[in-house]
């Protein structure tokens, strides 16, 4: 029964330091940096002009409309 | 005034026989005003409470009671563990161990949760109506093509699955 809390208190100080480095850690190198290293990618051979020809011959702008 | 009147109603004898019931398991009845005193509780966090759980002393208690007052290496084991409970209800091993009312928790939860499915099944086949006419296959698919030729979410979405040049989903 000896440091009941200092016991407690410092299994969950760890314990709640340890999660939330790890689940910030996770979502680095799990969700941002794919998601940044998509974005880089895309825009490496993304060009606006050809985009926009496909996107006009497909008949979705009102204001340019398919010749 | 309304509260006499139900004592009426209800009568003395019923209020005599809820008192006897907290009468149990323990030496001494509990009456109504010894919740105002200070009271025995067997907490983790409450390592010394502020009476003994034993109120009322068999003359044997008493006798060892004294016999405490006096070099305690005289007392033997026996001893011992009787001045403790006398003192505690259950130890703190007693007092923190686990039961299985998890498993009822979750027994329930679960049922209940197949109950609430059941229901919705039921709704969804002697309730609710058609469901509106674009979810049909052709609205979707001329819906999916509007939304690849909009080029909708081409970084991560919908239109980076679609091989454009191939006109297929990409594998």
């Amino acid at each position: 029964m000896r440091r009941l809390l200092a016991r407690r208190m410092k299994f969950h100080l760890l314990g709640a330091f340890l999660v939330s480095v790890g689940s910030a850690t996770l979502y680095k190198f799990g969700v941002a940096e794919p998601r940044k290293r998509a974005y880089a990618e895309f825009y490496k051979s993304y060009d606006p002009m050809k985009d926009f020809q496909a996107m006009k011959a497909a008949g979705v702008l009102e204001s340019a409309p398919p010749k | 005034m309304l509260a006499s009147r139900v004592f009426s109603l209800v009568g003395r004898r019923s209020i005599s026989t809820s008192l006897c019931l907290r009468a149990h398991g323990h030496a001494g009845v509990v009456k109504a005003e010894d919740f105002t005193l200070p009271g025995y509780v067997d907490r983790r966090d409450v390592p010394l409470p502020e009476v003994a759980f034993v109120r009322d002393l068999s003359a044997q208690q008493k006798a060892l009671k004294e016999k405490e007052k006096a070099s305690w290496s005289a007392l033997s084991v026996d001893e011992k563990v009787e001045l403790y409970r006398m003192k505690f209800n259950e130890t703190y091993a007693e007092m923190n161990k686990g039961t299985n009312e998890w498993k009822t928790i979750l027994g329930g939860v679960l049922f209940f949760l197949g109950l609430t499915g059941v229901i919705l099944i039921w709704q969804k086949h002697f309730m609710y109506g058609a469901i509106p006419h674009t979810f049909s296959e052709e609205w979707l698919s001329a819906q999916t093509q509007r939304m690849l030729d909009m080029r909708v979410n081409p970084v991560e979405g919908i239109s980076a699955q679609w091989d454009f040049d191939k006109n297929e989903w990409k594998k």
